[in-house]
């Protein structure tokens, strides 16, 4: 049986001296594909930060591959296989369309003019700066980068996040290429509940810095009284309702 | 009498009050210990008596040192330009001596206190704005500005050659300056023991807490509606005005002074200093201006070239072996030896 | 030309010459603290080794002007690899206030041991003849070494700025200038970068101390004069880039080389006021991200 692509086990993370993430533990096989979702503040976004080393691992491992990670510095874990589209997109102003994929290349099946075919409007502004580009197109040049370095583990921190619903589309069935295509492990930070469990078979819901749902994304959709206390969906959207506090610069 | 515990008082909240009272006037009030140094610093006049002059040297810097530590330890503000105010005051209390007559020293101290904190206000207004490189560059432009300014006016300042015809009246009308510098001493142990205390007294005020708050999460602090630049230049007004008091008393005790009090040398020799003692507590940047001067004058003593290689070594060791100073390291086995107790 | 022309000129050539020893001096500077954010106040020192690598090389062991010069340069990145990967490597994450004391303490050893080597009187470096001399320009003579300074500094812009904008080295550092973590998440190994620019930085401190022995002269308490001059000029320019260090040199060097003829007495302080007006309405400097 191959090991698990990522295995996080009692984790225990936060920034600085603040702890967010209280004992997390989570399992994910080659191919599958997560959403993460919960309140503002319940800790996806550390989630995320801690697997890629953005944040303070306080206690408990990160296991990529069956490999601990932990002390590895940022590149190389990109090497062994992680990447990221992080919440603020973060294209690199200073570098073109073009260079900001090719600064993140690694031999694969994602070429340039892969990424090309995926989202053709990058194609179109191949020589435009990184800060020259639209909300969506910042979007898909984050996407494209780290699909530049042909990761086997793939995250995701709120794609959609302030983008029209059309583009918001666009996203999902380019992420569902991209899913589809090959045993790329993907775990989907969403605000938007709703979108995530369409998005991914199998969800996992952050309260407070645990988790309090791991399971079919199926079960959870259909049960609006446990979705609704978990996340406090209203149509589709968490609510910021009882967030919890977050620490500022997060 | 112990102090009352606030678990068993929290049922009772006057009770808790008090509890919370003692507390605070636990930590802030003065300590029979706090007169150590003072006392100590005392009995010199009397005990080493060929040391005043020294003495007095080392009581200026102490009182630059904490003047700095006020701005930088509290109010987490980096600059490597205090030398801009401690030279102001000296060219205060110089120039109205040499150039204009006026001899009385408390009140040309005064004066030189006052017009370095008005400097302060001015410049603290529009640089406190600003941080990181920015803020430090601007802070080391306006004290290179001002040693230029003494450098082109040297008709004023006397230049490179110093400010000569310095002369102070007796103090208070009555004491002398004698030969030996017990009134020089004597006179700057009792203004930086002034200067001191009431550098505490705001420490533990209210607005020395907002300074604290400052420094650890400026954002939060704005946040909760505190007006952070006004804070700030108040800090940076207080924190001028001090070394500006200590550059009165070096003109007014040496009766000479030069350019140097402006350089850049001087900003980063206090900043030294005060990193040495360790930041945030006073105490730190007494102890720091101390063992600095001592270690100075002795490396001195064998070359220019040891004092250098002894300070470079000193700051190198200090950042990666103890970066909370001397003191830090004070606390730190304080602490131990706390623990091994237990 | 008439005498009054001719001073003018001579003075912006003077001032170029002068700018061009700054950028080569800086230039390194910028590109490190806007890569790392270390507050490297050793820089100046490293200018001041490479000025005596290069003097005790021609005089002691009689090598020529245009080899002395890389030779120190060399000299002076092989002693810096060792003390980034000590001595810096430990202060990345500190408090600038650290990284501030620590540098100026390395500085000030470093200076202690120039002075117990060579003394504190200013040394000479001796010119080979073909950089002696005039050359004329216009019925008007102007010194051949500030020419050759002057040659070496935009051809150094050149060279850096199409390195950074052409090449995939130069657009992992830009990367890596805009956002330190986000270049790691996307494999960019910003340590390495760092080792990199460091070297290359100190190595043309070097050179450009070398170049200013015979333009400003050379003693030790030159790394602590220039540094200030070094840190107005990444400042007015902005850190991480090529052309504000280049553009704030020439500001600076024009400026001081003027006002030191129209105020010899004062010079400085028209730098200096220039550098608070930048700074006040551009806190990041000309070319600098906020």
């Amino acid at each position: 049986m191959a090991e698990p692509a990522l295995e996080i086990v009692g984790l225990r993370a936060g920034y600085g001296e603040t702890v967010v993430l209280h004992d997390v533990s989570l399992l994910a096989h080659r191919g599958e594909r997560l959403a993460i979702i919960g309140r503002n503040g319940a800790g996806k976004t550390t989630l995320l930060s801690s697997v890629v080393g953005r944040a303070r691992v306080h206690g408990g491992t990160v296991r990529l591959f069956g490999a601990d990670i932990a002390r590895l510095a940022g590149n190389r874990r990109a090497a062994a296989g992680l990447g990221l589209v992080p919440q603020e997109r973060e294209v690199f102003p200073s570098l073109t369309v073009h260079e900001n994929l090719l600064v993140a290349r690694r031999p694969g099946r994602w070429t340039l003019e892969a990424v090309c075919a995926l989202f053709p409007r990058l194609a179109e502004r191949m020589r435009h700066y990184g800060n020259q580009l639209s909300g969506g197109e910042q979007q898909m040049l984050a996407i494209a980068r780290a699909l530049m370095g042909n990761p086997s583990v793939l995250l995701l921190d709120e794609p959609t996040e302030g983008l029209a619903p059309l583009i918001v589309a666009d996203l999902a069935a380019a992420i569902e290429r991209i899913a589809g295509e090959d045993a790329l492990t993907l775990l989907i930070v969403e605000q938007n509940a709703r979108l995530a469990l369409r998005m991914a078979p199998r969800a996992v819901a952050l309260e407070s810095g645990a988790i309090r749902f791991d399971g079919p994304s199926a079960a959870l959709a259909a049960d609006e009284t446990l979705l609704a206390a978990l996340v406090g969906v209203e149509g589709g959207r968490a609510s910021t309702a009882r967030a919890r506090k977050r620490p500022l610069g997060s | 009498m112990a102090d009352p515990d606030p678990l068993e008082a929290a049922a009772d909240p006057e009770a808790l009050g008090r509890a919370a009272q003692a507390f605070v006037r636990a930590r802030d009030d003065l300590r029979p210990a706090d007169a150590i140094p003072w006392l100590l610093a005392l009995a010199v006049p009397f005990l080493l008596s060929q040391e005043c002059a020294f003495g007095t040297q080392i009581l200026i810097m102490v009182l630059f040192a904490l003047s700095l530590d006020f701005i930088l330890g509290y109010a987490g503000i980096v600059t490597l330009g205090q030398a801009a105010y401690f030279g102001l005051g000296a060219y205060t209390a110089g120039l109205l001596s040499a150039r204009l007559g006026w001899n009385e020293p408390i009140s040309g101290l005064l004066a030189a206190g006052l017009v370095a904190a008005a400097a302060g206000a001015v410049s603290g207004w529009i640089l406190l704005r600003y941080r990181h490189l920015a803020l430090l560059m601007l802070t080391i432009a306006i004290s290179t500005i001002l040693y230029e300014l003494a450098n082109t006016w040297s008709w004023l300042t006397g230049g490179f050659d110093g400010l000569m015809g310095i002369s102070i009246s007796p103090l208070l009308g009555v004491f002398d300056w004698d030969l030996e510098g017990r009134t020089s001493y004597l006179y700057a142990l009792v203004v930086s023991m002034l200067c001191f205390l009431a550098l505490r007294r705001i420490t533990v005020s209210p607005f020395g807490q907002t300074l604290h708050g400052i420094r650890e999460n400026t954002a939060r602090m704005r946040a909760i509606g505190v007006p952070v630049l006004g804070r700030l230049t108040l800090a940076y007004t207080i924190s001028a005005g001090i070394a500006g008091i200590g550059g009165g008393l070096l003109a007014q005790a040496n009766s000479f002074i030069t350019m140097q009090v402006l350089s850049f040398d001087t900003s980063a020799a206090v900043l030294t200093m005060l990193v040495l003692g360790g930041t945030g507590r006073l105490y730190g940047a007494m102890v720091g201006a101390v063992v600095y001067m001592l270690a100075a004058d002795r490396l001195a003593r064998l070359s220019p070239e040891y004092w250098e290689l002894g300070v470079g070594l000193l700051l190198v060791f200090v950042v990666l072996v103890c970066p909370d100073g001397l003191f830090g390291v004070v606390d730190r086995l304080r602490r131990r030896g706390w623990r091994w107790r237990q | 030309m008439s005498p009054s022309l001719h001073a003018a000129l001579s003075i912006l050539f003077d001032g170029l010459g002068y700018a061009m020893i700054l950028f080569t001096m800086s230039v390194g500077l910028s590109v490190t603290m806007g890569l790392m954010g270390v507050v490297n106040l050793a820089h100046g020192a490293f200018a001041m080794l490479g000025g005596y690598v290069a003097m005790v090389v021609t005089t002691r062991l009689g090598l020529p002007f245009l080899p002395a010069l890389a030779l120190a340069s060399l000299t002076v990145l092989a002693a810096s690899v060792p003390v980034e990967r000590t001595l810096y490597q430990r202060i990345y994450r500190r408090p600038e206030l650290q990284q501030m004391l620590l540098t100026i303490g390395l500085t000030m050893i470093l200076m202690a041991l120039t002075t117990f080597a060579f003394g504190p009187a200013p040394v000479s470096l001796p010119l080979p003849d073909f950089l002696n001399g005039q050359i004329i320009l216009a019925g008007r003579g102007f010194p051949v070494y500030r020419a050759f300074i002057v040659l070496i500094g935009v051809t150094l812009f050149i060279v850096l700025r199409l390195g950074l904008e052409r090449t995939m080295l130069g657009a992992k550092i830009r990367a890596a200038v805009d956002n330190p973590a986000m270049a790691e998440a996307a494999g960019i190994d910003t340590r390495w970068l760092f080792t990199l620019t460091f070297a290359l930085g100190t190595a043309l401190a070097a050179l450009g101390g070398a170049l200013a022995v015979n333009v400003v002269g050379l003693t030790p308490r030159f790394a602590l004069e220039y540094l200030v001059v070094l840190l107005a000029v990444i400042s007015m320019g902005g850190l991480g880039t090529v052309t504000g260090t280049f553009v704030a040199s020439l500001v600076i060097g024009t400026i001081e080389n003027a006002g030191r003829y129209l105020f010899p007495a004062g010079g400085a302080f028209f730098i200096y006021a220039a550098v608070v007006l930048v700074l006040l309405y551009r806190p990041a400097g000309l070319y600098g991200r906020s």
